[in-house]
């Protein structure tokens, strides 16, 4: 087992982040949001050279010397070559694939990644002369944040039509963890944009415990535990964001909610709508849901952020990922991000 | 917070630049020797035009393949109609049918740099150490081409069409500099006007489609859109106009050759100190945020992941969020 920290590095598609483990000691994170575009640094600068300077600013923020640290890199397609010491790199497929507690699903602008595929590049489809040219800046300049609401879902969208294509790939029995750049805000609260693009991933019918891994640690985490399996009693330790569960079912939905508290409640939700029923973190609640696809389902779910989803939207095969369709849903999420948790259909 | 550094302009002595003839020739300098733009390197004869006829061609006298003809001559007549020659040449039969090729002239192949004979390969091609003065695309076409670059003073988008219409006579194996925006119309026009090169501050996707499919190169000092070129960059483009100049694509390089190699303090200029610099106030950033993508400004103040920026262009403050800028040399 290394006595020194271990400082572990994702270069995501727009962030890089880091993650340090000490023994005895708490993960520390940091996140910088650039990364190396070859078309804007590739004439005066190398990508290793890039890499170590960022490298330079993350160790101070974190209070450690570089080269005191085991050093881990991981990327994709590739992890970058850096001209240091780095004891173990991997591509981010791989480490997705370490996971077997979780099912993860990675987003990236333009990227899909989960354990058994990924899509990494798509052609410009939009026939919008300001949207296509927004989305070729975007290869350029890899760290835009898109603040327009409608070019950001046009760039998810590519996302749900990837995954809408997909079979099957989510296991009810393990939590879905959404990791990767879209899911990582640097700065500013989460977009709303960030949550119904995890929902809309959920295509699989029946409850899914949903995690958010906000602060891009999962693959870094994957990463020191492909080094050393001992390193990490148990990765599942790590924090991640915890939003909820959801209910995925197609159609109406005949829900019995019975809190830890002892109230109860029956909700009746039409198809095509997004329910939130508060339940917070930590907090338990029994369901009993009847939908005519699956017959009943009884479970207990785990609460969160966004606390009990109930979602009867049509996911199947590809649909229509207009923002005008998503308003309303939009809407109801952002109230439920406000506080304003909404107990009416929306 | 840091935030990475672009150079858009840096200054290179000792880049080698080669120069080849179009077909086996001879050249005639030696390594060793100095050179200036109008050097003259060596020679090789080509023929410039080429003509295919079809084998249906029925030739009027007893001329015949083999032969010479006179540019206006009838060589035959074909689907009922006189095939004329177009220019002086010989017709050559081919698997394919005639070949009409214009008799060989004599191509002179020019340094079109300052600098010094590197090496040569023999009857093809020589190496010329030189200097440059390096300009980065942040976009373009994955070519290397030459030619003579023609600088527009930066018009307004309405006027670039009056400018390149203008030029017309003279646009033929051009590279133009156009000003902030390429249209799709630019673009077009200046691919029949036989251009090889077009520069802007911006473009749109599609001309950058178009450009690419016509085998014509198109670079972006900025970006995709209206994005202006960057002042640092029209002020080193606006002196050289006219200069015979070299664009490494692959690179996302323009690169104009220079008299003199450059001093200490010009070279001291290309090293960074450091390539990732705080954000503080005065700080020249490139704005990355619509609708401001491709301006220049200066950091004015700093709150947390909001940056007002004081733009160049207008002095007009504008709010961006980190991650949206990056800084600019």
């Amino acid at each position: 087992m290394p006595t020194s920290p271990v400082l572990s590095i994702n270069v995501g598609s727009s962030y890089v982040s880091f993650l340090l483990f000490e023994e005895g000691r708490e993960f520390a994170t940091f996140t910088y949001p650039y990364v190396y575009s070859k078309n804007l640094f590739g004439h005066f600068i190398s990508e290793s050279s890039f890499y170590l300077d960022v490298l330079k600013i993350a160790a101070k923020a974190l209070k450690v010397t570089a080269k005191d640290c085991t050093l881990l890199i991981s990327g994709f397609p590739e992890p970058p070559h850096v001209e240091a010491d780095v004891k173990l790199s991997a591509s981010i497929d791989k480490i997705l694939a370490t996971f077997s507690q979780y099912s993860c699903l990675y987003v990236g602008n333009f990227k899909f990644l989960e354990a058994h595929s990924f899509m990494y590049a798509c052609p410009i489809t939009t026939q919008e002369l300001d949207k296509m040219n927004s989305d070729a800046n975007l290869s350029l300049y890899p760290q835009i944040t898109q603040l327009d609401e409608l070019k950001r879902f046009d760039i998810d969208s590519v996302a749900r039509v990837h995954r809408s294509q997909l079979p099957d790939i989510l296991d009810t029995h393990k939590p879905v963890v959404f990791t990767g750049c879209s899911f990582c805000n640097f700065s500013e609260q989460l977009s709303p944009l960030s949550y119904i693009l995890a929902l809309d991933l959920i295509r699989e019918h029946g409850t899914f415990e949903l995690k958010l891994d906000e602060h891009n640690v999962l693959p870094n985490l994957g990463l020191i535990n492909m080094y050393d399996g001992n390193l990490l009693a148990n990765v599942s330790d790590y924090k991640l964001t915890s939003l909820g569960t959801i209910l995925n079912l197609p159609g109406t939905v005949e829900c019995l909610f019975e809190s830890d508290y002892g109230t109860s409640q029956l909700i009746d939700v039409a198809k095509d709508k997004l329910f939130f029923v508060p339940l917070e973190e930590g907090s338990t609640a029994r369901i009993v849901a009847k939908n005519s696809l699956t017959g009943t389902i009884e479970k207990t779910v785990t609460g969160g952020k966004l606390g009990f989803i109930i979602d009867t939207r049509d996911k199947s095969g590809v649909q229509d990922y207009s923002s005008k369709k998503y308003a309303p849903w939009l809407k109801s999420l952002k109230e439920v991000l406000e506080g304003l948790y909404v107990y009416s259909n929306a | 917070m840091y935030i990475p550094t672009l150079k858009k302009v840096l200054y290179t002595n000792n880049v080698q630049i080669e120069r080849a003839l179009p077909a086996v020739g001879k050249i005639n300098i030696a390594k060793g020797e100095k050179t200036e733009p109008f050097t003259r390197l060596g020679m090789s004869k080509i023929s410039y035009k080429q003509m295919e006829i079809s084998t249906e061609l029925e030739f009027i006298r007893t001329k015949g393949w083999k032969n010479f003809y006179y540019s206006g001559e009838k060589i035959g007549k074909w689907n009922s109609k006189y095939i004329i020659a177009p220019f002086d040449g010989y017709l050559e039969k081919t698997e394919s049918g005639y070949l009409l090729k214009e008799e060989d002239k004599v191509f002179w192949l020019l340094a079109g740099v300052w600098g010094e004979i590197a090496n040569v390969h023999e009857n093809k091609a020589v190496l010329i150490k030189t200097q440059t003065t390096d300009v980065h695309f942040s976009a373009c076409c994955d070519k290397a081409i030459s030619g003579e670059l023609i600088v527009f003073p930066n018009p307004s988008e309405i006027l670039e069409m009056q400018y390149l219409e203008k030029f017309e006579k003279y646009a033929f194996g051009k590279i133009l500099y156009v000003g902030n925006y390429a249209s799709v119309e630019i673009v077009e026009k200046a691919i029949g006007l036989g251009v090889v090169g077009i520069l802007a501050g911006g473009a749109d996707e599609p001309a950058f489609a178009i450009a690419k499919k016509n085998k014509i190169f198109l670079g972006l000092f900025s970006g995709f859109g209206k994005a202006p070129t960057p002042r640092q960059v029209f002020d080193v483009l606006k002196e050289v106009s006219n200069r015979y100049v070299f664009i490494q694509g692959e690179r996302n390089l323009l690169r104009i050759p220079m008299p003199t190699q450059f001093d200490e303090t010009m070279l001291k200029q290309n090293a960074l100190k450091s390539l990732l610099k705080p954000i503080k106030k005065g700080l020249k950033v490139l704005v990355l945020q619509e609708p401001y993508f491709g301006y220049i400004g200066e950091v004015d103040t700093i709150k947390g992941s909001s940056i007002v920026v004081k733009l160049d262009e207008n002095q007009e403050s504008v709010e961006i969020f980190i991650p949206n800028i990056i800084a600019i040399e």
